[in-house]
């Protein structure tokens, strides 16, 4: 990153995006802690967490999807949502092999909350299903689920419409804007798709070699020439 | 309930087994069978739920060994205080140990554990005033419990199998709780696992821990079952031929380590005409077993669906 400064306002729908290289997946992984900065500081909600690691940033509330999908392959769909309430499952060893009452209650609400959840999303049928045979938009439904398991308040999620058709990209807008409304979440969006980004997002953050070169509304994006510019002369997605 | 019908009926043969086989040769290996089914699950937590390498827990077993046959000899204590010294010890051992180590990655850590291995047997061998050097402990007295003194074959045989059931039972219900989900989330994606809030370098340090524990357990049983322990037994090479009990067995698996104990401890023996190509027999086997079957024999065929 290239002297990156921004504040994220909470609640917001917020789009980035940029050239290939620019630097977007960097921020990301700055912004949940798999990464440190070599400079600078992150704060959330007035707390410095610069330098904390990834899962720091998820107790503070931020959760993420990847680029490349990082489902737990060998995992089924179900083991895949139980494995975001990590958080909060009864971590203790002996109550874990002994079995209290508590441990079991701790278990079975969580259990439930999965369950919930999956339904909710429409996987639950396929919930025994390994995670690696799900089609690929599913996948991609299946990693966003996970991630909203952990209970956070702010999503980051890396290119969620990729690979996916204009219809099943219409559904995933749908989708996040449902999560937004409901969980009264922040959320901030690579994508290349811009359809995607002009119909979903209220502010748009734009990228060049690490540089932050624009943020406006989608509008003010459209018209800038600063940004044309930088995708070499025109929108990168029809 | 299938299952229950089955794990009464093993029980109740493993229970038998002594009465019915009388031969004392047999039942020597018995024994060694259990205690090495213990250390192989010891390791099968770190390769198999973890999927951490360490190609030196020999150095463990070792550490217990010499720590239980020292404070019963030298420290003239009873079996139960070396016994559960060992057990702490070497426990402590493996945190101390894992703290700074478990922060490298792959090849590294391999690296870092055989040199632990070996460091681990030259201090063993070289320590004379404490270890004896290369003379061994010899007189290592039998294990006792409070009314009891375990002296024959088949008074060890039970108590080595109830630890092991309690160990398996044990290691069964932590690997389905919360701590052995986070094992397996580290083992499948640790990148996506710290993503979801779980502390990666804490998990892997517990499993360390917990199987140097046992690790040591085993090898303060071995220690007075054999009543003479030295430093040739604790080398790489039996690390090595720990790793390919529990590759062999299933590495993912409960029993699979299990398994793989039992069959390379056996088996060996009953071909006693090829006890020089012991060695030889074992690599050809764990070759075979990872080209042709990676998931060891009790593992599920997932390489294939995963494939797909």
């Amino acid at each position: 990153m290239d002297d990156f400064s921004y504040s994220i306002e909470e609640g917001k729908r917020i789009g980035l995006i940029g050239p290939n290289g620019a630097g977007k997946s960097t921020l990301f992984n700055l912004l949940s802690g798999a990464v440190k900065p070599t400079g600078g500081t992150i704060e959330i909600a007035g707390k410095d967490v610069t330098g904390q690691r990834p899962d720091q940033f998820s107790r503070h509330g931020i959760a993420r999807t990847f680029q490349n999908i990082r489902l737990f392959k060998g995992l089924t769909v179900f083991e895949n949502v139980l494995a975001g309430f990590h958080q909060k499952s009864d971590l203790n060893i002996l109550r874990g092999i002994f079995g209290s009452s508590s441990y079991r209650q701790s278990e079975r609400e969580i259990r439930e909350q999965a369950e919930h959840l999956l339904q909710s999303f429409g996987l639950i049928d396929k919930r025994n299903e390994l995670a690696v045979h799900l089609s690929y938009g599913d996948q991609r439904r299946l990693e966003i689920v996970r991630a909203m398991a952990t209970g956070p308040r702010i999503l980051f999620l890396d290119e969620p419409a990729a690979g996916m058709n204009p219809y099943e990209s219409r559904q995933l807008v749908e989708l996040i804007r449902q999560l937004w409304e409901e969980h009264r979440l922040t959320v901030v969006l690579i994508e290349h798709d811009m359809d995607v980004v002009m119909r979903l997002c209220e502010e748009i953050l734009v990228l060049d070699y690490g540089k932050l070169i624009f943020h406006g509304t989608p509008d003010e994006v459209r018209e800038s020439s600063i940004v044309r510019e930088a995708y070499l002369g025109g929108e990168t997605d029809a | 309930m299938r299952k229950k019908i089955w794990l009464v009926v093993a029980l109740v043969l493993l229970a038998l087994f002594p009465v019915v086989v009388t031969d004392l040769y047999i039942q020597r290996i018995a024994v060694v069978s259990c205690i090495f089914a213990i250390l192989a699950s010891s390791l099968g937590i770190l390769v198999g739920q973890v999927r951490l390498v360490s190609a030196g827990h020999a150095g463990f077993f070792g550490i217990g060994a010499y720590t239980s046959a020292l404070l019963t000899t030298k420290g003239e204590m009873p079996f139960l205080v070396g016994f559960i010294g060992a057990i702490v010890l070497t426990a402590l051992v493996g945190f101390l140990f894992s703290l700074p180590v478990l922060r490298l990655k792959g090849h590294y850590l391999a690296m870092a554990t055989l040199a632990f291995g070996i460091i681990t047997q030259m201090v063993l061998l070289n320590w004379e005033s404490l270890t004896n050097g290369p003379n061994g402990i010899p007189g290592i007295p039998y294990a006792a419990l409070f009314f009891l003194d375990l002296d024959t074959d088949r008074k060890m045989y039970y108590f080595t199998l109830i630890l092991l059931l309690l160990i398996l039972w044990g290691l069964h219900r932590l690997y389905q709780s919360p701590v052995g989900r986070a094992f397996h989330l580290i083992r499948e994606d640790a990148v996506a696992a710290a993503a979801l809030g779980v502390h990666t370098v804490r998990f892997k340090v517990i499993a360390f821990t917990l199987s140097a524990g046992l690790a040591g357990l085993a090898g303060s049983l071995f220690a007075h079952y054999m009543s003479f322990i030295n430093f040739d037994t604790f080398s790489p090479l039996e690390s090595f031929m720990i790793l390919s009990m529990v590759v062999v067995g299933g590495m993912q698996t409960l029993l699979g380590p299990v398994l793989g104990a039992v069959l390379l401890t056996s088996i060996p023996e009953m071909l006693r005409e090829l006890s020089d190509y012991r060695m030889l027999i074992y690599g050809v086997v764990l070759v075979l077993v990872l080209l042709f079957r990676p998931q060891g024999i009790l593992g599920k065929n997932t390489r294939k669906q995963l494939s797909k």
